[in-house]
């Protein structure tokens, strides 16, 4: 889900480019708080790396269309929100000024919608979900593949809005995010298989390196 | 568990990730699915793709995740190799800085 140049128009670049800045700034300050000992600098790095490889790994979701993972919700159920953040402005940063994936006037709505949009919406889902279910891993994954499977369509539904709003070229809206919607729908399930495999995985191998379980039920789990 | 024994055996993690990370991006993304994604393909049908301007960065060498003038194999594997280790470089300076940054802060204002 990577805007082009020329889809938005100036205004709405500009706007979104100053949520960016602001969002971001807040995620800088904020991030610190979530590191520990394991979860330093050098494993934001790898999250940030793997986030980046997967969105370079495009599966099909349908004859003539491909979708490919966000990594926000990966990243904050790995580092927590604010630094998955940092993170995903990273990979963006990197992929728009090295690969010339997603235009560099559009930087800002790509990070409101892969970074904020997808990690708010993610986030706050995955803590609900784990203040009502046990701290077992199964729960784990159940609630960062739901979390991560809505986020693709929460944010599909704010391109939507931003287009509907800014967009260069006047089309119907309601068909935008009708169509936006139902192909997000089946990318999330991508999502979420991705992220449930990854945060899973590192659960089971690595739990220290999984900021976001155990659950706000149990905060005395032993990890170890 | 120390701080020094925990920080090893979390490295190991580190490390799988990125090797995992290097795998996907070098190797398995040369069989990624090179249909339009769902924006774009939207887009086509909507009617606004037309609208799509290039970056500014088509100029540079490794636009579009390829090298020109090398198989597909070998351009796969130093635009992931690339990018991973970019993207690794500055999310990690830019967590470290973060962190600098905020303790210097508190510092100041006499918290621990």
């Amino acid at each position: 889900m990577h805007v082009p140049d020329g889809y938005l128009n100036h205004a709405t670049q500009l706007g979104t480019a100053l949520l960016a800045t602001g969002a971001l700034s807040v995620a800088l300050a904020r991030a610190p708080r979530e590191f520990t000992v394991e979860r330093g600098p050098a494993y934001i790095g790898a999250v940030a790396a793997a986030v980046f490889a997967g969105q370079m790994m495009n599966f099909p979701v349908g004859s003539g269309t491909s979708g490919h993972l966000m990594g926000g919700v990966l990243a904050a159920v790995l580092i927590g929100p604010w630094t998955a953040m940092v993170s995903v402005a990273a990979v963006l940063i990197i992929q728009a000024v090295v690969f010339a994936d997603g235009g560099l006037s559009a930087i800002g709505a790509n990070f409101v919608l892969m970074g904020p949009v997808a990690i708010a919406t993610g986030w706050l889902l995955f803590r609900g979900l784990a203040r009502i279910l046990p701290s077992r891993t199964w729960a784990l994954g159940a609630a960062s593949g739901f979390a991560a499977f809505l986020s693709v369509p929460a944010a599909a539904l704010v391109f939507s809005a931003l287009h509907a709003i800014g967009g260069v070229t006047r089309v119907e809206a309601l068909q935008v995010a009708q169509a936006m919607l139902s192909w997000h729908v089946f990318i999330g399930l991508g999502e979420a298989l991705i992220t449930v495999a990854v945060v899973v995985s590192m659960r089971v191998w690595h739990p220290e390196l999984v900021r976001g379980w155990p659950s706000a039920k149990a905060r005395s789990d032993v990890l170890v | 568990m120390t701080s020094e024994s925990s920080r090893s055996r979390a490295s190991g993690g580190i490390v799988g990730l990125l090797v995992l990370a290097l795998f996907v991006a070098c190797v398995a993304s040369a069989a990624a699915s090179t249909a339009p994604d769902g924006m774009a393909f939207v887009a086509e049908t909507a009617g606004f793709a037309s609208s799509a301007r290039d970056s500014v960065a088509a100029a540079s060498p490794l636009a579009e995740y390829a090298v020109p003038n090398l198989p597909a194999t070998a351009s796969t594997a130093i635009v992931g190799a690339v990018g991973c280790s970019l993207v690794f470089g500055v999310a990690m300076v830019a967590s470290r800085a973060a962190s600098v940054f905020r303790r210097s802060r508190d510092d100041q204002r006499g918290r621990k």
